[in-house]
């Protein structure tokens, strides 16, 4: 619509991006408009778990 | 200068499609839904090209979460402030925003990060990590394969 190019790095250098500044990838699911997304949070996977 | 990667400039078309009430069963509500309900009542979210607030920032008030609107199209965030009366939003580019000067428990970036040229889309993913709390959550999109004018 805008008439800008999307500019997509890539599932997996976006879980690489977000490993370096302490996010953690939960969950990654594609929408009906084939949109990936990343479900995470900060903090190690460890940490998530212990959370009630 | 438009720092609203050109969304200004065509806000009435999508004001009266995607951006509005009728609309609110978009794409990525059901997403959107499912995430806020894993998040404590109440907590505090900040979404990121929130628009017009429609469709997903609303999803984000019905579900009782203390939301925060960042959006650098002016048009949208008139149409915000008339959508969803009492909820802060900002008029300011992703880029440069000071995103309320504060933490949130949670970070929603939908449909926003490949909308933004590659350089500055490691610097949000490091302002992701310092604006929400420890064992804070974000979601956001991307799409699957590279693509685009990236290197």
């Amino acid at each position: 619509m805008t008439g800008s190019e999307s500019l997509s790095r890539g599932a997996g250098q976006y879980g690489k991006l977000l490993g370096a500044v302490g996010i953690s990838v939960a969950e990654e699911c594609e929408d009906e408009g084939e949109n990936r997304y990343f479900d995470a949070f900060k903090g190690k996977i460890e940490l998530r778990e212990s959370l009630p | 200068m438009d720092r609203s990667n050109g969304y200004e400039a065509v806000s009435e078309e999508f004001l009266a499609g995607r951006g509005s009430r009728s609309r609110s069963a978009g794409i990525g509500v059901k997403e959107v839904r499912k995430w806020a309900r894993t998040l404590p009542r109440g907590s505090s979210v900040i979404d990121l090209g929130c628009g017009s607030g429609f469709p997903i920032t609303a999803v984000l008030v019905d579900e009782g979460l203390h939301v925060f609107g960042v959006d650098a199209a002016p048009s949208f965030v008139a149409a915000f402030q008339r959508n969803l009366p009492g909820t802060p939003i900002i008029c300011e580019a992703i880029q440069e925003s000071r995103f309320f000067d504060r933490t949130f428990d949670a970070v929603l970036a939908w449909g926003l990060m490949f909308l933004l040229k590659s350089e500055d889309q490691h610097p949000l993913i490091q302002r992701f990590a310092e604006i929400v709390v420890l064992g804070g959550s974000l979601l956001f999109t991307s799409t699957d394969q590279p693509f685009g004018t990236m290197q």
